[in-house]
């Protein structure tokens, strides 16, 4: 694991933090392309392991547990890391001071670029590192029309990273920069963007977050997209699949509470490796298996 | 010079002038003939303007590699987006991935000057965003019923083209296309209704013309271009 050397000690004081801006972004009419992916569910429903609410519920646990406890915790550090950052001009909209040490600003200024490392190396199917990093392009197209301002949604916008890669779009070497485009095979898009829970804690902290307001949104959108996705592929009652999600909300406030924790840790002590690492193989191969597909409803 | 060499020179001369692409989506019910309509306009038009096409489909591809298929227009002018169980959030509620799309796009041919996009076969209350294109033109079509206009909804009343198609259909089912059109135009006032047979005009004569026309005026102010 890379390591976030250099970051010390510029997180300054934020207002507190606004629960309006948490609910503006968990909110799936929020224009992000979320609506196209189902969290691997429609997948654990072609294969029979969600036929019912009772399935989905278990499935929730285990996407929250994994894949959201990782974003969970890569949004909560880059949140704590836009806040230092900053808005662009006279008054910050994230209320956070404005003038930096320069050279604390460029260390800053590296902090995406590891986070999105550390993000890749906690995403072992290729087919779940492009779906993170399409959703991460189309959250920051809106977050940068949303909150202009924001000195981090800015340099997630114009650093380079990673070229989606999956089975039916390869890696493109002529789309190594965010600007650059290249067509997959059958058209699909494949572009630079950084992973989306980076966005996400970006946008967050945009929109007068924090950490903790980050990772519940991490972790919400990983269940919701599912449990979304599961209703309509199954014609489920939603009013059962809302229980399910009301029956999780301790325990995501406690993976957030956990998320924040370490991403904290990991910023003071400069430790990429202290975030949240867990993954399940199976819903790796799940998610490399519906890339594949050729007949499928949503696009991961 | 032949009339139609003369009228493309026209339009070339047109297009050339506008300083951003003109976005046009395509809307309208299942089956209605969207995609058999942009390839249409593919076929008559490449030789003159520079075109994108942006599909919508519900199981991914089908429609950009019906396109590809059809040989209208290069391969790496056409991109699908995936809308996942909702083929109208992707054009109405939340356009990112659309606008993502067009990008792409654009950044591929910098000089692009027309921009269609297909959206997912959907009902008759579907309809473009406008931060998402500059107008938009609803394909119904006769095999529906001769109902189908006086139902109303967003796409028949309010469309910049209401494009009624299949017309060489209108005896097999009984659809009385002096109601359809009656109905149409009592609904929409003054905007433009089409009637269409891509079987007896493959080339959509009339579509075409008012898309040659849009693309001569201005959309912010409805000027002719400068
Ligand atoms: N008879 C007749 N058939 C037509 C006409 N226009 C299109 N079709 C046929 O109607 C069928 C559907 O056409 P498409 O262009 O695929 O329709 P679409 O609206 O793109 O369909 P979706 O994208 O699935 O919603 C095809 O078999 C076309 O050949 C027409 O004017 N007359
Ligand atoms: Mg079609």
């Amino acid at each position: 694991m890379s390591s976030l050397s250099g970051f010390g000690g510029a997180i300054p004081h934020h207002r507190p933090a606004s629960m309006t801006a948490l609910a503006l972004l968990a909110d799936s009419r929020f224009p992000s392309g979320g609506h196209a992916h189902s969290g691997s569910a429609e997948e654990a429903v072609s294969q029979g392991w969600i036929t019912g609410v009772a399935d989905l519920e278990r499935f929730l646990l285990l996407r929250m547990s994994t894949s959201g406890a990782v974003a969970a915790g890569l949004a909560a550090a880059a949140a704590i890391w836009a806040g230092a950052t900053g808005a662009t001009g006279a008054t910050g909209a994230t209320g956070a001071t404005e003038e930096h040490d320069p050279i604390d600003r460029m260390a800053a200024c590296r902090v995406p670029g590891w986070l999105d490392c550390e993000a890749d190396a906690r995403m072992a199917a290729p087919a779940s590192r492009a779906a993170s990093r399409t959703q991460g392009r189309l959250l920051l197209h809106t977050a940068r029309r949303v909150w202009p301002r924001s000195r981090a949604l800015e340099v997630l916008d114009r650093g380079a990273f990673g070229v989606p890669s999956t089975p039916s779009s390869p890696v493109r070497p002529d789309g190594g920069a965010t600007g650059a485009g290249a067509l997959g095979a059958g058209g699909r898009l494949s572009r630079s963007a950084p992973h989306h829970s980076l966005v996400l804690g970006a946008a967050a902290a945009a929109a007068g977050s924090d950490g903790h307001g980050a990772a519940v949104a991490a972790l919400y959108g990983a269940v919701g997209a599912a449990a979304t996705a599961a209703l309509r592929l199954l014609g489920l009652d939603p009013m059962a699949v809302t229980s399910c999600l009301a029956a999780l909300c301790t325990e995501i406030d406690a993976a957030a509470a956990a998320a924040v924790a370490s991403a904290t840790m990991a910023i003071e002590r400069s430790d990429g490796s202290i975030l949240p690492s867990h993954g399940s193989i199976e819903l790796d191969l799940a998610s490399q298996r519906h890339a594949r597909k050729e007949m499928k409803l949503f696009a991961s | 010079m032949r009339p139609d060499q003369e009228r493309r020179n026209t339009v070339e001369a047109a297009a050339s002038l506008r300083s951003r692409p003109l976005r046009i989506g395509i809307g309208g019910p299942v089956g209605s003939g969207k995609t058999a309509l942009v390839a249409s306009l593919c076929r008559e038009m490449s030789a003159a303007v520079s075109l994108g096409v942006v599909t919508n489909d519900i199981y991914t591809t089908e429609d950009a590699d019906f396109l590809t298929r059809a040989g209208v227009l290069q391969p790496n002018r056409i991109v699908a987006v995936e809308t996942g169980c909702c083929p109208h959030t992707a054009i109405r509620d939340d356009i990112v991935a659309n606008l993502d799309a067009l990008a792409m796009l654009e950044g591929s041919h910098p000089d692009l000057q027309l921009e269609l996009v297909e959206s997912g076969g959907d009902n008759l209350t579907a309809t473009f965003s406008r931060g998402l294109v500059d107008l938009q033109i609803f394909v119904v079509d006769v095999a529906g019923g001769d109902k189908v206009p006086r139902k109303g909804g967003p796409g028949v009343t309010t469309s910049d083209l209401l494009v009624i198609n299949k017309v060489d259909l209108a005896q097999m089912v009984g659809a009385d296309l002096g109601v359809m059109e009656r109905d149409a135009k009592q609904l929409r006032g003054p905007l433009p209704v089409v009637m269409c047979s891509l079987v007896d005009d493959p080339g959509a004569a009339a579509v075409r013309e008012w898309v040659e026309r849009q693309l001569c005026l201005d959309h912010r102010t409805d000027r002719e271009l400068p």
